[in-house]
Formats: C-alpha cells, sequence, structure tokens
C-alpha cells in the first residue's frame, strides 16, 4: 500500500498533478511575469526612440569579366578582383583619405574639437566593405562589393558613399593602367638593352671579322687551294729559272766558241751576209776564183761586210758582243723577274701559312662572340614578343576592355534608419522582460521555504497531512481563480509600496487599506 | 519523527485500557432525535440531537447562541450544512475522536508555529462540528491569553475574563457559555500579561482539573497561542494530552513546522499537522 502510494506519488510529481501545480503557480505570479516585460519594453522603447536614427546608404560594384577573352590577349593587370579592392580599401582606409571624406562632406559638426584618432576610428568603423556572396555554383561567377556608410544624415550617407566610389573606380583604373604601363615600360626598356647589346655584338664581330679577315675560317679552303697553286708555280718557276740558267750558260758558251750569238735574231745585212757567203762558196766549188761572178760575190760580201763593220762600228760596235749581251740581258732580265716571283710566292705562302695557322683560334674567338650575340638575339626576341603583349595588355587596359569594376548601383539617400532597428529593440525588451520576469518568478518559488500544497509538508512530516483545510473564503468574499488571484495580489502589493512609499501625503491614508 | 511514532505507539498500547476505565460506567444510551426542518428555527441552529441527558453543570452554563451571519464572516462554517469547506473539518473532527477515543485522550491544545495561522478559526470551527456529535461533550477554552480571539471569532458580545477563571477567582458558570446541549465554551476577553506563569501555575492546573471533573467533557480543545512567539504553548504542553499544529499554506515554512513538532513531540504527542488555508488542492479529493 505505501510502496503503491509512493509510486503514485512519483508518478504524480511528472504527471498532470504537478505540472497542474505549477500552472496555477505561474497564474498566480503572472503579474510579475506582466509587470517585468512591461517594465522592460517600455524601457526599450525609451532606449529605442532616444537612439539617434542611422542611416545607411549603400553602392553596389560589379568586378566586370574581361571583354576580350584573356585566351586571346592576356592583360597584364592583376585580374584578382577581390585582391585589388583589397588594396583599394586599405588606401581608402588610410588615415588621410578618410580624414579628408570627413572634411569634405562635414561628417562631424564639431570637427576641430574631436581627436583626429577618433574621426579615423569612427569613420573606418562605418565605412564597409563587403563582398557580396552571389548564390552561384560556379567558381567564375560575378563578383560584386559593397560599399556603405552610416550617417545620421541620408544625404550624407549617400554623398560619402558616391564620393568613395568614384575614389575606388579612380584609384582601380589609376593602378591598372599604371601596372599596364610600367610592364610595358619595363619591356620597353628590356628591348632596348637588348638591342644596344646586339649592336655592340655585332660591331664586335664585324671589328674582328675586319682584323681578322685573312685568317677567317670560312676562307681556309681557298687559302689552302690557293697555297697549292701557289707552291706549284712555285715551283714551276724554279724549274723555268733553271733552264733560263742553263741557256745563259750555254749562250756564254756557245758566244766563246762562235764568236757569236748562235742563237738569236740575225739581221737582214746578216742574214744577207749569210745568204752571200754561202752562195759564194756554192760559186767557188763551180767557178774560179776569177770569174766575174765571184768577184761581183766577193765585192758584195765585202761591202756588206763593210756596211756591217760600219753600222756596227757606229751604232752597234761590237754586234757581236752585243747581241750576247742583248741575249744575256734579257736572260738576266727574267731571271731577276723569276726571283723577285719567287719571292712573292714565297712571301705569300708564309703569309697563307701564317693565316692557315691562326685560323682555328680565330675561329674559336668567332663563334664565341657569335653565340654570345645568338643569344642576344634570342632574348632580344623575347623581349621584342613579350612587348608587343605588354602594349596589347596596356591598349586593352586604356581602352578599359579588362575586367574592370563597375558600379552597378549608385548610393541613393536611403529612407528607413538601419538603426536603432525599434521593433528589434522592442521585441527583445518584451522577451527579455518575460523571461527577466520568468526568472524572479522561478528564483522566488526557489527561494520560498513555505509549505504550498499537502506534498510539500509530507516531505517535512513524514505521512500525509493530518488534514488538508481548505480557504475558506469569507461571505461576499469571491474565492478567486489562479489569475485573478494573482493580480488581485499585485493590487495589494502596490497599494501596500504606495502606502509606504514617502508621497507627498495627500490622502495615502484613504489607500491603506490594510 | 521516529519518537513521535514510537510515543504514539507506546501511547496506543497503554492508553486503550486508560480509555476504557476512564470511560464511563454508564453506558450512553444515545436517543437520536430527527432534526426538525431549518426553515422552522432561522436564528437558532437547527435542533440537535441529544445524546446525553444535560446534567445539573451543563444546565447552569449560561445558554448561547452565535449569529450565524457573523460566524460566515468569520469563516466558521461549520454551522451550515451546505458549507463546501465543512466537510474537510468534519473529515478533522472525526479524525480526532477517532485518535483521542483510541487512545483515551482528553485534552487537545490546538496551536501553530507563528500566528495568523488560522487557530482560533480552526477551533471554533472545531467546536462546533464536534458539537453535532451528540454523544460527545466537548469544552473550548481560549488559552491564548495575550491576543484572545475565539470570542471575536464566535461573536460574542460578553466574555469573560480567562485569567479570573485560572486563578480561581471566577466559577465555571461565570466564565462558560453553553451552545446547545454538549458544547461549552469558554471565550477571553482581556489580554494577560504573564500568561505562561499563569498557564503553569498550581491554580490554573487545579481550576482546569475542577472544570473537567464538573463538566466531564469527552473533548476539550485548548486554544493556544502561537509556539516560536512565546514560551506559553511550551509551559502548558506537558497538560494536554495531545496537540494539533495548524500551519497556513504559503505562510509556514517547512523550518518552522519541523522545529514546532520538534519541540512540542518532546513535551506530548503530537497529534499531527493540519495544513490550514490551502488554495491548492489536487483535484483527485474532490467530491
Amino acid at each position: 500500500m505505501q510502496g503503491f502510494k509512493r509510486a503514485d506519488w512519483a508518478n504524480g510529481l511528472m504527471g498532470d498533478i504537478d505540472l497542474k501545480f505549477y500552472a496555477s503557480l505561474l497564474l498566480r505570479r503572472l503579474p510579475i511575469l506582466v509587470g517585468a516585460a512591461a517594465v522592460c519594453t517600455v524601457l526599450a522603447v525609451a532606449v529605442a526612440l532616444l537612439i539617434p536614427k542611422t542611416y545607411e546608404a549603400s553602392a553596389r560594384l560589379v568586378v566586370e569579366a574581361p571583354q576580350i577573352p584573356a585566351e586571346m590577349v592576356r592583360t597584364t593587370a592583376p585580374t584578382n578582383a577581390v585582391e585589388q579592392l583589397q588594396i583599394i580599401e586599405q588606401e581608402i582606409m588610410t588615415r588621410d583619405t578618410l580624414l579628408g571624406l570627413a572634411k569634405r562632406h562635414g561628417v562631424y559638426d564639431a570637427y576641430l574639437k574631436v581627436d583626429e584618432n577618433d574621426i579615423v576610428d569612427d569613420m573606418s568603423s562605418r565605412l564597409r566593405f563587403k563582398q557580396l556572396e552571389l548564390d552561384s555554383a560556379r567558381d567564375s561567377a560575378a563578383t560584386v562589393f559593397s560599399i556603405s556608410f552610416r550617417s545620421k544624415s541620408p544625404v550624407q550617407a549617400a554623398d560619402v558613399v558616391n564620393d568613395v566610389v568614384s575614389l575606388v573606380l579612380e584609384r582601380n583604373v589609376r593602378l591598372r593602367t599604371e601596372r599596364a604601363a610600367d610592364t610595358q615600360r619595363f619591356f620597353n626598356q628590356e628591348v632596348d638593352r637588348l638591342s644596344r647589346e646586339l649592336a655592340g655584338l655585332d660591331k664586335q664581330i664585324l671589328e674582328f671579322k675586319n682584323a681578322n679577315k685573312d685568317a677567317l675560317p670560312d676562307s681556309l679552303d681557298f687559302r689552302h687551294n690557293q697555297q697549292s697553286s701557289q707552291q706549284e708555280r712555285l715551283a714551276m718557276l724554279e724549274r723555268e729559272e733553271a733552264s733560263l740558267r742553263s741557256r745563259r750558260e750555254n749562250l756564254v758558251q756557245i758566244f766563246q766558241q762562235t764568236g757569236r750569238v748562235a742563237t738569236g735574231p740575225v739581221s737582214p745585212e746578216q742574214q744577207l751576209l749569210d745568204d752571200l757567203n754561202r752562195a759564194l762558196s756554192e760559186q767557188l766549188s763551180i767557178f774560179s776564183e776569177d770569174s766575174p761572178n765571184v768577184m761581183s760575190l766577193r765585192k758584195r760580201i765585202a761591202d756588206l761586210q763593210k756596211s756591217l763593220k760600219e753600222k756596227s762600228e757606229k751604232g752597234e760596235g761590237k754586234k757581236g758582243m752585243s747581241e750576247l749581251d742583248l741575249q744575256l740581258a734579257d736572260v738576266d732580265e727574267r731571271l731577276q723577274f723569276l726571283t723577285n716571283e719567287k719571292a712573292s710566292i714565297r712571301k705569300n705562302l708564309e703569309h697563307l701559312a701564317e693565316t692557315i695557322a691562326a685560323t682555328p683560334t680565330n675561329e674559336t674567338a668567332l663563334n664565341s662572340l657569335v653565340r654570345a650575340r645568338d643569344n642576344t638575339q634570342l632574348q632580344y626576341n623575347t623581349a621584342v614578343a613579350k612587348l608587343a603583349e605588354a602594349s596589347a595588355g596596356e591598349q586593352i587596359e586604356l581602352h578599359a576592355k579588362g575586367g574592370r569594376l563597375a558600379v552597378v548601383e549608385r548610393a541613393v539617400p536611403p529612407v528607413d534608419a538601419v538603426s536603432p532597428r525599434r521593433k528589434l529593440i522592442t521585441a527583445l525588451g518584451l522577451v527579455g522582460g518575460g523571461g527577466l520576469g520568468f526568472a524572479f518568478i522561478v528564483l522566488m518559488e526557489l527561494l520560498n521555504r513555505t509549505v504550498r500544497r499537502p506534498s510539500e509538508l509530507a516531505a517535512i512530516i513524514p505521512g500525509q497531512p493530518f488534514v488538508t483545510l481548505p480557504y475558506i473564503p469569507q461571505p461576499g468574499e469571491q474565492v478567486l481563480s489562479d489569475f485573478w488571484q494573482g493580480w488581485h495580489n499585485a493590487q495589494q502589493f502596490l497599494r501596500t509600496l504606495s502606502a509606504r512609499l514617502p508621497w507627498p501625503a495627500t490622502d495615502s491614508a484613504g489607500l491603506e487599506s490594510r | 519523527m521516529l519518537n513521535i511514532q514510537l510515543a504514539l505507539q507506546k501511547a496506543k498500547s497503554n492508553a486503550t485500557d486508560r480509555w476504557r476505565q476512564s470511560a464511563s460506567p454508564v453506558p450512553r444510551q444515545p436517543t437520536p432525535v430527527p432534526p426538525t426542518a431549518p426553515s422552522s428555527a432561522p436564528a437558532p441552529v437547527h435542533p440537535l440531537p441529544v445524546a446525553r441527558p444535560l446534567d445539573g453543570q451543563w444546565t447552569n452554563l449560561p445558554s448561547w447562541a452565535p449569529d450565524q451571519r457573523l460566524l460566515k464572516q468569520n469563516r466558521v462554517v461549520t454551522l451550515d450544512h451546505s458549507d463546501p469547506a465543512r466537510g474537510s473539518f468534519d473529515m478533522l473532527r472525526t479524525k480526532i475522536l477517532q485518535e483521542m477515543r483510541q487512545n483515551g485522550w482528553k485534552t487537545i491544545g490546538i496551536t501553530s508555529p507563528t500566528a495568523a495561522c488560522g487557530k482560533s478559526t480552526v477551533s471554533a470551527n472545531l467546536a462546533f462540528s464536534l458539537s453535532h456529535q451528540t454523544d460527545c461533550r466537548s469544552v473550548l477554552i481560549d488559552l491564548d491569553l495575550r491576543r484572545p480571539s475565539i470570542g471575536k471569532t464566535m461573536g460574542m458580545t460578553q466574555t469573560p475574563s480567562i485569567e479570573d477563571f485560572l486563578t480561581g477567582n471566577a466559577g465555571i458558570n461565570d466564565t462558560f457559555v453553553r451552545f446547545g446541549s454538549n458544547l461549552a465554551i469558554a471565550a477571553n476577553s482581556r489580554p494577560v500579561t504573564h500568561a505562561s506563569e499563569l498557564l503553569q501555575g498550581a491554580a490554573a492546573k487545579s481550576a482546569l482539573a475542577s472544570m473537567q471533573s464538573r463538566l466531564a467533557p469527552d473533548v476539550v480543545l485548548y486554544d493556544l497561542p502561537p509556539m516560536l512567539a512565546f514560551d506559553d504553548v511550551l509551559a502548558f504542553a506537558p497538560s494536554v494530552d495531545c496537540a494539533l499544529i495548524i500551519t497556513a499554506a504559503e505562510m509556514t515554512t517547512g523550518a518552522e513546522v519541523d522545529l514546532c513538532e520538534y519541540e512540542l513531540s518532546q513535551r506530548t504527542k503530537v497529534l499531527g499537522v493540519v495544513l490550514n488555508k490551502c488554495r491548492y488542492t489536487p483535484e483527485k479529493y474532490g467530491y
């Protein structure tokens, strides 16, 4: 029986009975909850009304995709919009810019009295850059930024935002074109430098070639041919010289033997003389000395000899001697010529040998020069190509065809204030007050050590109470429901409170009912 | 708590004989009288069935009839049969009677931890409830000497001085009034400063003893002062057979109840703790 009762009681604790008890407690304490909620709501409303209105204007910027596909012409400016805007944001969030903005738009009335650091802090807290998240799954979704500013005046907020937007745009364009121009300038300089270097190398090669024009590797074969032909010629000349020398010796020998030059040209008189001598000998074999023919021949020979003698005595002197001399002189002259020729050929050969020997060294030197020039040329070509790209990129930037910032929506003076959010504050006050009241009730009931119901008494004194007597109303006194009892109690409490408070004593005695 | 139960058991075991011994040798012959219609007597209460013949002592007591409207005003409801709260008091009465008869107890002190728990109201209600029990003679004495309230609760116009009665200066007939045939009430008119000394005095003991012997009540109700305020109850507790603690819901703390119960159980039998003014009554007790 006892066990059953306990189980029943435990069930009751979780079941309807206990819930009913707490519900009745709550109903009776409801005025506290309502009062707390009302007081807090009134306070919240007051606070919401007292907080000055703040307006927020915002503009939206979009980062446009490059108009010319990046596959065709790559722009040289950075394409990361977030990065760009962050750079610009940092530039705008600098002390000077913020102070300038505040001053231009008169954000602070008592401007001179406020500390500049405070202005900078306040401005940077009012000005907000935000990247808007678009609901797009693609990576290449358009990037949208918003720039917003809070101010007490809606027009001022919009003005500041538009000012900042124009600053951002200007800085963005400057940033991009500067970068593009910088790139182009760099490649320009590079091309210039390389072309100068190239020219220097060309000149060096030319000079080297000029300096070593006989010993250049490309004429080596020619020189080898030349060398062999010269050597052949030298040999031929030597042979000719030898034959000339032997002829001279022959001439001298013949002359010493014959007194005349065996060879060599015979003058017509001599020829005639020879012919006459032959004819005389022939006549002599046929005719006697005294024959007229012989006589005439002799005479003619004698005349002829005489004229010859005269001639030689006159001009050509000793005719036989001079003929030899002539011939010898001729030969000597020829020999002399050959010697000279040989000397020149030898000199030539020597020179050729020298140049041939020098050729490999020159070749190496020339090769290194050419290599250097080729390298430079390669660099130069690359630089030129890059320069072309850079100048295309710059053109893109100049014509604003690259990815750039564009204003989607300029800021307009807002109609509604963002702060204070009066509804929210009021709702918070209501909920907070209710919670506070509820917490107060719970605390009160936790701290309330009085016995409220039989089961609580049973917890102190074992067993159920001897008897539980209900509250007995007086006649005319209505038994109020829990709810109205609570209000009644609250009324009573307020009455006693107002009676105890030191009011300016008028008719407070009348209020003091109990 | 344990010692109470032990004491209760002990008391039960040796009190049954006492009850039988002290029970009146003459077997009571209850002769129930059918009650007349309440409409015939508007001002007085309806006639009660008289079980015991009125002896001289009781008939000598001045009769008193309460103003029922005033009683209602003072939350005394047990004379009205239709009042819903009456059931609880009748239950209390029956429980008390059963306990007392079982243990042979005759006197009961009604007290509470603090003031304003409704002792006097409960006492008055209990007294009228007992008066319906025709075979039972009851006496109600206001021993809350410092703040007498029975007279006020009952709506008595003339109240005697209990001090005089306790000191022996006034007789029973000067002090008690009779309601119906089996309820004698002694209200108090003026406060007594040396209440505790008076209650502990031998004169008081003899006065109460003579009252008991003369009126031969079955139940004597002592309306005592609050326990924690004065030492009156502690002083008088040994003189009562048992005691009832009245606690008021949402007024009396658990610690007070515990303390009272402990203190009282050291000196007399504690019949139980009554939870008064309970607004929250589980519906399962509803009828």
